[in-house]
């Protein structure tokens, strides 16, 4: 479900002014928008409920340090992805892969072709929808937080990837080179669930 | 004569490992119509790189099946505004400048 820009309900100058009406405004145009992203990131909806406020709430009292290189909104749901980052860190029950896990996630090669063979995936056929579910959570829990954001991002928020180089605060080339590798490491955790059995 | 096959090759086939670096922008849409023509022969030719690509589309379509954002409606929630409002002006600090409320 993607999440278009609706910024129309935000006047910048008049929250930047001090005005609290304006700021309320804000809050109710994009209470959704952040609840989703934060949802999608933190998978609790109780914390994320939180976190919502919270973020709001550090938006309304750091009104001074917005420089203005960004949409107001697009800096409130920065401060929405650092708290979210900040609530995983202390609540997740696993330790993420490091970059060398990662990289043994990624395919092998050897003189252009891939070393391993792969089976088809039929997961409708392999596992219930809320098995699916668990294991495609439990994969996303085991990338580090640079890997899954980008995911979060480009492929749950389905913003593009100038918007998530914005958001993240890194190029472009960066965004695109992180959703590749996190997919690819995605696709491997998933493979021995979803790998059809022909035998 | 070397250079021409080099050049034959650089036009016409990629390798598996060329075409999986492509997969990103091809799944995104982004590949020019000459190398979205070089990897979809390859993958045409190719059953690895085939079976690669649909498990590569399906771990992102499961991705997406499992959006948390999927149990909940989709229209903004009235009571979650109101929650944090609430909040808000439990939380706001006098007004320094010229707050409107």
């Amino acid at each position: 479900m993607p999440n278009a820009p609706s910024s129309s309900r935000v006047d910048t100058e008049a929250i930047l002014n001090g005005d609290r009406a304006a700021f309320e405004a804000m809050v109710e145009s994009e209470t959704s928008r952040l609840f989703h992203i934060i949802l999608r990131y933190v998978n609790d909806d109780e914390a994320a409920r939180s976190l919502v406020q919270e973020t709001f709430l550090q938006a309304y009292k750091n009104l001074d340090s917005f420089r203005g290189d960004s949409k107001l909104t697009s800096w409130v749901i920065g401060i929405g992805i650092n708290l979210a980052r900040s609530w995983l860190r202390k609540n997740k029950r696993q330790q993420p892969m490091d970059e060398e896990a990662m990289e043994r996630l990624q395919p092998d090669f050897r003189f252009g072709r891939y070393t391993g063979s792969f089976e088809p995936w039929d997961p409708e056929q392999t596992a219930e929808r809320t098995e699916r579910k668990k294991l495609v959570h439990k994969a996303l829990d085991e990338l580090s937080d640079s890997y899954r954001e980008v995911i979060v991002l480009r492929d749950l928020e389905e913003r593009s990837t100038k918007e998530t180089a914005e958001l993240l605060n890194i190029s472009r080339g960066a965004v695109r080179v992180r959703l590749h590798r996190a997919r690819q490491a995605l696709r491997s955790l998933l493979n021995p669930h979803f790998a059809s059995d022909f035998s | 004569m070397a250079t021409f096959l080099t050049e034959w090759r650089r036009r016409w086939m990629l390798t598996c490992k060329e075409v999986n670096g492509f997969l990103e922008a091809y799944v995104d849409g982004r590949l020019d119509t000459a190398t979205k023509e070089q990897f979809e022969r390859h993958i045409n030719g190719c059953e690895t790189c085939r079976t690669y690509l649909q498990q590569y589309r399906a771990t992102i379509d499961l991705v997406k099946e499992a959006d948390p954002v999927n149990d909940h409606p989709p229209a903004p929630s009235d009571a979650l505004v109101d929650e944090t409002l609430s909040f808000l002006r439990d939380h706001y600090e006098p007004p320094t400048n010229n707050a409107s409320s």
